[in-house]
């Protein structure tokens, strides 16, 4: 596993740039633009920041898993908002994974070469995905997205309404906060119980009315007996 | 004028350029909505609902224009050169819209090797992936910062023709052979709605004329 910072571009920089805990370089000399997966996002998608209002900025988090990047290898990040930049616009800090095929993300990056601003934010981050407080439902959404199997193709935690590309995802944003998204397992689950409740109603239906008309003949049943010569 | 209206009816635009250009401010103003005082750095390719935008002009008539499939994107190289990134965006469009800065031109970003003109090395490169008869207009933004700056208006205007002049045949000679699809420099504020009126009303003009000599221009040749 190869882990980075990508680092939130406070002085409107042509460049955006990246830290592997001990110095720092363009991020195009770790990740080639051209490598950069359909999709792919330096941070949290203003749609979120939108949708999440009034949730304090801090909370929030994006992760984007990439299962089958480049022959065979993955691609994790997690983005969180840190700040502004010069002109007061929200800049991003994202953990970038580069991982082999089946191998498990690992939030552990030092923050040596960072500034003091941008290294508060990244300690942060890191404390969050590594000890999640009970309450904190956006890191538990990432912990799930690394959890989830590659077989879901590219996924973020949060679903994405305005994404150019489409992505599996496992909750739902919202004013209220985060809402898990049911699973086809789960929606299945809940389907059945409906088709179940609804054939048990039709059932109790028809027995009342059979019991409010008692003239009517029943139904005689017979046997017939088979006999062999 | 009527003439123009029609044809930029329906337009698909694209709009690109630098990080903290305004690229997000013209979208606000297109949209016909305040520039938020906090936004975002965007962060990936987005799609933006469609909207209409109604253009008045100084003759009392209006220029109706639907946006469709707006993508907003950011400005930095990396989005330049992504596979969804900048040539993504401009595949589609009838007129693509360069945004930079003031202070890009008065500190000569076009020069070669610098941030402008690579952008523009970008653009030729692009021209032949993006739809036949793209048009291409540059916007100088944050004219007003400038213009709040400065005493001597008279001097300040002489620096920026000349300036306005050197880009200009930059542009047509490094667009070539596609020259005759870029339609002019504009100076323009996004965060000023008087001088943004103003200057808007020149650029649909402008681009119209361009779109319209070239054809002529075809049909003589």
């Amino acid at each position: 596993m190869r882990a980075y910072w990508i680092l939130p571009n406070r002085q409107q920089k042509d460049d955006l740039l990246a830290s592997d805990g001990a110095k720092v370089m363009p991020l195009r000399q770790i990740l080639e633009p051209k490598l950069r997966p359909p999709g792919f996002s330096h941070g949290v998608p203003a749609e979120l920041l939108e949708r999440c209002a009034p949730t304090p900025l801090a909370q929030i988090l994006f992760a984007q898993k990439f299962p089958d990047w480049n022959a065979g290898r993955q691609l994790f990040c997690v983005s969180t908002p840190a700040g502004v930049d010069s002109s007061g616009r929200i800049v991003h800090l994202s953990l970038l994974l580069l991982l082999e095929q089946n191998e498990r993300p690992r939030f552990d990056l030092s923050c040596a070469a960072l500034s003091e601003l941008d290294a508060a934010y990244a300690r942060a981050l890191m404390r969050r995905l590594t000890t999640p407080s009970p309450d904190d439902c956006w890191a538990e959404s990432v912990l799930r997205l690394r959890e989830l199997p590659s077989s879901r193709g590219p996924a973020t935690n949060v679903e994405l309404q305005r994404s150019v590309v489409p992505f599996y995802s496992l909750y739902a944003a919202g004013t209220a906060g985060l809402t898990r998204k049911a699973t086809t397992w789960r929606k299945l689950r809940t389907r059945s119980a409906i088709f179940l409740l609804l054939v048990a109603a039709v059932g109790v239906w028809l027995c009342e009315r059979a019991c409010q008309h008692p003239s009517r003949p029943s139904t005689s049943t017979g046997a017939i007996a088979w006999r062999s010569s | 004028m009527q003439a123009a209206l029609d044809w930029w009816s329906g337009k698909k635009i694209a709009v690109i350029g630098p990080t903290a250009s305004g690229k997000d401010s013209f979208l606000a103003r297109l949209q016909n909505r305040e520039i938020p005082l906090i936004h975002s750095n965007s962060a990936m390719g987005e799609k933006v609902k469609s909207f209409p935008v109604k253009l008045a002009l100084s003759n009392r008539q209006t220029i109706d224009i639907m946006c469709k499939g707006v993508i907003n994107i950011g400005g930095e190289t990396d989005y330049r050169d992504a596979p969804s990134g900048w040539l993504e965006v401009c595949r589609d469009a009838d007129v693509v819209f360069y945004v930079m800065t003031v202070n890009d031109l008065l500190r000569k970003k076009f020069l070669k090797g610098r941030r402008i003109r690579q952008d523009l090395d970008w653009l030729l490169t692009a021209l032949p992936h993006l739809k036949q008869g793209a048009l291409v207009h540059i916007l100088i933004n944050k004219i007003d910062s400038q213009i709040e700056s400065h005493t001597d208006y008279q001097a300040f205007a002489d620096e920026l023709a000349q300036h306005l002049g050197e880009l200009d045949r930059m542009v047509r000679s490094l667009l070539d052979p596609y020259e005759a699809r870029y339609t002019g420099a504009t100076l323009i504020s996004m965060k000023n709605k008087q001088i943004y009126t103003r200057a808007i009303n020149l650029v649909f003009r402008a681009v119209y004329s361009a779109f319209h000599e070239t054809t002529r221009r075809r049909k003589a040749g």
